[in-house]
């Protein structure tokens, strides 16, 4: 499949055949009008993690630095934990992307390959689940973490990640296997395979791209989720990438060389995981992979 | 006794008509994911419906009070601003990343040099997690070291620093600029990959019979993109009407409640003043208006859905 990235421009669009000149320089200076707006604030942010602190603050703020340092990375990392965030980040994001996978794998097979009476209810509930939105559940929730326990732990974000991370991620891979022709994990059974072995020995390998891109979605959600894990973490030492960074903002301290070392650190996977993955994006735009 | 009953058991199940296994291995494959969504989802609504109904404090018993929480919530002037606020920030905003994602797309689906490295470029905002976001637009709209006052002063432009954030009238204008930036990409690439639908014939022909730009794009461009427009915008409200991280970050709610919008004011109420039946019964009140639209996108999606290849 062809992302939406590389498809070719249209002969004919809505204005017209021609390659007129008014039509060329309209379109030019749209797109070079939004690169700068776009860009502008990933400059800044990269401009500022690799400058002095003098050059960033009052009246000597540099556009373009004269001077390059890594000594904003340095203290993100040495003196403003950034290590340890990430680490929680890399725990939290991995497990419940393992846990959320192996459940959405078995539950999108069940809905678009078995049939059986309240399919269709229970494929939609899935979808309405999703688009729930934690700021209805979160108290709530605060409550159960309370009650099990849970509070302050990362098994409170794994754990609270499942109520979108499932029925996402069993979305998308719905939207997958349904593209996938059942003939040959038909085939398989003729000759003898159960259903999960074809399930398992046909399907998947066959839906592996589905699933490492529904995998690495799943976990750019939990890499970026910010109110569940402010609530139910209380401890610094077990805090996530987000909470953390946006930690140090404070009233009279700059800290902002750092913050912006941190938020490089924090934005680059994800940016090139979805750059790689954007062949699957529409997909995961109509499972909704990144809210908008 | 117990080998026999299983014995009997295993008969039974090898008796059941290939139809019944079936049955039994569809629900079986779906009960771990329903077992999360029970107890995350279902279970937390159900409990957040009661806990409006009491006088829940974080740490304490709660007792019954009836529609106590209600009326205190709808004669709240915080919970009026809140409202005020959430609509400005999910009607205007949505808005205008409908708008932008739009003339963005119909830029990108022209003939242009470097068409492929632009297109990855101009997304990058949708693939920056919302608290990078969150950050980069505080530290530029900062009223001492930021770029914008920065730039504006020796441009001339102001005299004085300008407080962003720190001003009624500036705050959520500034946050709506961050959640615009994040989300417009969103739009640009689901138009994008709908106007890729219309075959270039279609407006050809259009055009050999004499339509002009403005009735291909209103006649041929729009009606292709009305399905993907109403969902793109239905999504987006719902999300930007939740919008935490990116006002948590510049703002917090401030100035006096200047940006306090829905998620913002439950956080505030329930997990900083620890009263949770205040804050349970704010978010009821919120429910009809999400459960439309969830429903409604529930129908589109799915339909949506049994078309897919």
């Amino acid at each position: 499949m062809q992302g939406v990235l590389e498809a070719p421009a249209q002969k004919t669009s809505w204005l017209g055949s021609s390659r007129g000149r008014t039509k060329r320089i309209v379109v030019y200076a749209t797109i070079v009008f939004y690169l700068f707006v776009v860009m502008l604030p990933l400059y800044w942010m990269f401009r500022s993690s690799i400058s002095e602190n003098d050059q960033m603050y009052g009246t000597a703020i540099e556009f373009f630095p004269s001077k390059f340092t890594l000594a904003q990375f340095d203290a993100a990392i040495n003196k403003w934990k950034f290590g340890l965030y990430l680490s929680n980040s890399i725990a939290v994001g991995l497990v419940t992307t393992v846990l959320t996978t192996v459940i959405a794998t078995l539950g999108a097979y069940s809905l678009v390959r078995l049939r059986f009476p309240g399919r269709a209810a229970l494929a939609r509930s899935i979808l309405f689940v999703y688009l729930i939105p934690g700021g209805l559940l979160f108290i709530p929730l605060f409550l159960i973490m309370q009650r099990i326990g849970l509070l302050n732990s990362q098994l409170a974000l794994v754990v609270s990640y499942q109520s979108f991370a499932i029925p996402f991620c069993t979305w998308m891979l719905i939207g997958y296997f349904k593209g996938i022709p059942p003939e040959m994990e038909e085939a398989a059974q003729i000759d003898g395979a159960s259903r999960l072995q074809s399930m398992r020995l046909v399907l998947l390998p066959m839906a592996a791209p589905g699933l490492v891109a529904a995998a690495v979605f799943t976990f750019t959600l939990s890499w970026n989720e910010f109110l569940f894990a402010l609530v139910f973490i209380t401890s610094d030492s077990f805090r996530t990438l987000p909470v953390g960074l946006a930690g140090l903002i404070r009233g009279d301290i700059y800290l902002w060389g750092p913050m912006m070392a941190g938020s490089v650190l924090a934005a680059i996977p994800v940016m090139l995981l979805y750059t790689l993955a954007n062949r699957m994006l529409v997909q995961g735009l109509a499972a909704g992979a990144v809210k908008g | 006794m117990s080998v026999q009953s299983a014995v009997l058991r295993h008969t039974k199940y090898r008796d059941m008509t290939a139809r019944h296994k079936e049955w039994v291995l569809g629900y079986a494959m779906l009960v771990p994911a329903f077992i999360f969504i029970l107890g995350l989802v279902a279970y937390p609504a159900a409990w957040a419906i009661y806990l409006a109904f009491t006088d829940k404090v974080i740490g304490q018993t709660e007792h019954f009070v009836g529609f106590k929480n209600f009326a205190f919530i709808i004669g709240w002037p915080d919970f009026g601003h809140m409202i005020l606020n959430t609509l400005m920030l999910a009607v205007v905003g949505v808005g205008i990343k409908a708008f932008v994602g739009l003339s963005m797309a119909l830029a990108l689906n022209e003939q242009f040099f470097g068409r492929t490295v632009v297109r990855a470029l101009l997304f990058l905002p949708w693939t920056v997690p919302a608290f990078v976001a969150g950050l980069i637009w505080r530290w530029m709209y900062d009223d001492q070291n930021g770029l914008f006052n920065w730039a504006l002063l020796n441009l001339g432009v102001i005299s004085q620093p300008i407080s962003w954030l720190g001003d009624i009238h500036w705050a959520m204008p500034a946050v709506m600029s961050v959640v615009i930036w994040k989300g417009f990409p969103f739009f640009a690439i689901a138009y994008l990959a709908g106007m890729q639908a219309i075959s270039s014939e279609q407006y050809e022909a259009a055009e050999v019979d004499g339509a002009n730009a403005w009735h291909r794009f209103f006649y041929i461009t729009v009606p292709s993109l009305r399905h993907v427009m109403l969902v793109t915008v239905m999504l987006s409200l719902i999300w930007t009407a939740n919008t935490f991280d990116i006002v948590f970050i510049m703002t917090r709610g401030g100035p006096s409640n200047a940006t306090e919008v829905f998620p913002m004011l439950i956080y505030d109420q329930g997990i900083r003043n620890g009263r949770i039946g205040e804050a349970s019964a704010a978010a009821m009140l919120a429910v009809p208006v999400f459960a439309g639209l969830i429903i409604i996108l529930t129908r589109y999606l799915g339909d949506k859905d049994e078309e897919r290849v």
